[in-house]
């Protein structure tokens, strides 16, 4: 049990947790351009900001979504437009391109998850790494290589992505990450690739249907996550942190949470491994997941663009969707799979 | 009383009293510093078994959760032996637990919580094997749970009691040597009094010789001197034995400790990718404890073979310079091979011949401690002896002279 007690933080250490992860983001309350189309920005904004004032007990005000703009992030989810020449044949990379340098060295270094079911996991039959995430990356690598096999995985926790990014350690990072204009500031994302929502799983036979209804109940949820923010928009339910998703289920399994707050995607792979656990309530949020990478390989980021537009129009997006995702996790929020949506229009413009 | 006691033949008799007095309690101590140093000498015994015990449950507790991040790492079903083996050193370590609660005395409260502990790591690991089974990811997060359990529950609580165990063994060498102390000490005394008080009559009586009380001295001296021969034979047979096959058992038993925890860091740095700085550096720690530990064995008894980790440190080298190139797959090949060039293969050798040297120490350890305690009980008795004759030797001898009185 010393385990619980050591991850477990009362609501005021994880208001002040949440502050220290998102420190230097006070300026986010003046972050995105969230309009009707994009709620989930503005609310994450609102949580943001009760967070980063380290405030134990914000505002109620602030709780209502006030919509601010930033003219300097622009969009979250406009990325660098991919040019004719960022397609280039597989094996003849541009001179002096990022591209070049990872063939140079024979593979594509990525970063992602090994426990998040259907995106990014390691098959513990195969012991390979697989998902929707994945099949992103294998199209990077066969676009680089004509192989989608030169990838070495680098497995990395949801706080950890950044990092790897900043440093060097990695090329991309694919990992259920969302885009946003505070994540901007440090690295650069590829255009969104899918389009998911934070949501609650609880029991199947509990009687919580979301986060208002969990006052003073134990809700785990990752570090560093976009889930934890919209989190401390409630702080009187009790944030347990963890570093990585599939610690969530196994608290929830042994009945030490109540619930788990993280995107639909997560938590649909969730549910998959665990018949007992339902996903309920409205998307409290819109997660445009995109593929992070160095924000000073811009050639990088329009090259793996052009690597997606393809994606979304040669059918391997949907023959993935198909794979990992259609049966698991229904677009709208009610319950039933609605068959397999179109892939996120990209949008450009920086 | 007054009367008895005044006079010459008084002071004689008064002389008398204190000479058989002295060496009778010369004779007492020296039987019970035998009896002290015997029963030290066994506790310390009790306690380098009690260290030895302690030592097994940490091996078999690392060597559980060795075989179980090896399994993970090789990924599909685990092959029945592995989990057969898991089992048995499951069952092991839990027995062991057992005896190492018979043998703790009052810090037995602290086993409460390794033993939790351990059905907590237990029953993680049995949450691991189910999801794995099922190919779902959340298995690792009960893998890492289990590890949590047994490095921060169980791992710690017996290092303690090691740490403790070690301060118990020192404890009864320091009171071992005590005794030795006091024999020396009361002798000393006895044997000053008799020569005192043989001075002083040889100048009174102007009889320079009083055979009985020279018996006296002289069997007060041959209790010293042999009492303390035999302290020094027994002391340097403790000391042979625990700086020869005990610190050899200690060091061979953390270099086995260090070892297994390393080949598990080992699989858990290919479970995470690249995601666990922390793990190397302990992984490299562990093996610098493992090559000092084998240092400080071949020092206390000169080991048949010192290059146990040779063959394991070269294929541990080469599996990270695979996993640091990037070729995880060829990295994790190497580590789980069944092939005799693997790291398994290397890493049983290394188990082998440390636990059959680790075996030949600790039977070496046991039948020394044996051997350095036989016959002291036999020495405190003659001690005892020599004391009462010497005291009967004593008052006859001086009797003799205030006899000339009457």
């Amino acid at each position: 049990m010393r385990h619980a007690d050591v991850r477990r933080a009362c609501p005021a250490l994880a208001l002040a947790l949440a502050g220290t992860a998102l420190a230097g983001t006070v300026l986010l309350a003046g972050c995105g351009t969230p309009g009707p189309s994009d709620p989930g920005s503005a609310r994450r904004t609102t949580a943001t900001r009760a967070s980063a004032g380290k405030d134990p007990a914000p505002d109620p005000a602030a709780s209502t979504p006030a919509p601010t703009v930033d003219t300097r992030c622009g969009s979250p989810r406009a990325s660098y437009a991919p040019e004719a020449r960022d397609r280039p044949a597989a094996g003849k990379m541009p001179k002096g391109s990022t591209m070049e340098q990872i063939r140079g060295r024979g593979r594509l270094v990525a970063g992602v998850s090994a426990d998040t079911l259907l995106f990014g996991y390691r098959n513990p039959i195969t012991g390979a790494i697989e998902g929707f995430d994945v099949d992103m990356l294998k199209a990077v690598s066969r676009a680089i290589f004509g192989d989608d096999r030169e990838i070495q995985y680098r497995v990395v926790t949801p706080a950890e992505r950044i990092g790897v990014l900043t440093s060097g350690e990695v090329d991309i990072v694919a990992s259920t990450m969302t885009a946003t204009c505070e994540r901007w500031r440090q690295i650069s994302f590829s255009s969104v690739y899918f389009e998911a929502g934070q949501r609650v799983l609880v029991r199947r036979d509990s009687t919580l249907k979301n986060l208002s209804q969990m006052a003073g109940k134990k809700v785990c949820v990752s570090q560093s996550s976009t889930s934890l923010s919209t989190l401390s928009a409630h702080p009187r339910v009790e944030a347990v942190q963890v570093s990585l998703q599939s610690d969530c289920l196994a608290l929830f399994q042994q009945g030490r949470v109540e619930g788990i707050t993280s995107d639909d995607t997560v938590l649909a792979g969730l549910v998959a491994q665990d018949p007992y656990a339902v996903v309920v309530g409205p998307k409290l949020t819109d997660e445009p997941y995109a593929l992070g990478m160095s924000a000073k390989q811009t050639d990088f980021v329009r090259f793996v663009n052009g690597v997606l537009e393809q994606v979304r129009e040669d059918g391997t997006w949907k023959a993935s969707y198909g794979r990992w995702i259609a049966d698991r996790l229904s677009p709208t929020g009610t319950g039933k799979a609605a068959g397999t949506p179109d892939p996120p229009r990209p949008q450009y413009g920086r | 009383m007054r009367a008895y006691l005044s006079g010459t033949p008084g002071r004689l008799r008064a002389a008398a009293v204190v000479c058989a007095a002295t060496v009778l309690v010369f004779g007492g101590v020296g039987f019970l510093s035998f009896q002290l140093r015997s029963e030290a000498q066994s506790t310390a015994h009790d306690q380098t078994e009690q260290v030895v015990r302690v030592q097994r449950a940490l091996t078999q507790a690392v060597q559980a959760d060795s075989g179980s991040t090896d399994a993970y790492l090789r990924g599909g079903l685990e092959p029945s032996a592995q989990r057969a083996e898991y089992d048995a050193t499951v069952s092991a370590l839990s027995r062991s637990l057992v005896e190492v609660c018979e043998g703790t005395g009052p810090s037995g409260e602290r086993l409460d919580s390794v033993n939790e502990s351990l059905v907590l790591y237990a029953d993680a690991t049995a949450s691991a094997r189910a999801n794995n089974r099922q190919g779902f990811p959340v298995g690792s997060a009960y893998l890492r749970q289990a590890s949590d359990h047994l490095r921060k529950g169980i791992v710690p609580e017996l290092e303690t009691l090691t740490h403790s165990g070690t301060g118990r063994v020192d404890d009864s060498f320091d009171r071992a040597r005590w005794s030795g102390h006091l024999l020396l000490l009361f002798g000393l005394t006895a044997a000053g009094v008799l020569l005192h008080v043989q001075w002083r009559l040889a100048r009174r009586t102007r009889r320079v010789l009083n055979l009985p009380l020279l018996a006296a001295t002289v069997g007060v001296l041959v209790a010293l001197g042999g009492g303390l021969g035999m302290t020094a034979v027994a002391q340097q047979r403790m000391d042979d034995v625990r700086e020869g096959p005990y610190a050899a058992t200690v060091a061979l038993s953390r270099a086995r400790i260090a070892g297994f925890d390393a080949r598990a860091l080992e699989s858990l740095i290919l479970i995470a990718r690249g995601g666990a700085d922390g793990y190397e550096s302990r992984l490299d720690q562990r093996l610098d404890q493992v090559d000092q530990a084998l240092d400080e064995a071949d020092r206390a008894v000169d080991l048949p073979d010192t290059d146990l980790t040779a063959a394991w440190r070269g294929v541990h080298e080469r599996i990270r310079a695979l996993d640091r190139a990037g070729d995880w797959d060829a990295a994790v090949e190497l580590a789980t091979t069944g092939s005799d060039t693997g790291a398994a293969a290397a890493f049983d050798r290394f188990d082998e011949s440390t636990q059959t040297e680790l075996s030949r120490q600790s039977a070496l350890m046991s039948s020394g401690f044996d051997d350095a305690g036989s016959g002291l009980d036999l020495v405190g008795a003659a001690v005892l002896l020599l004391g009462v004759l010497a005291a009967a030797a004593a008052w006859w001898g001086i009797s003799l002279r205030w006899e000339e009185y009457r």
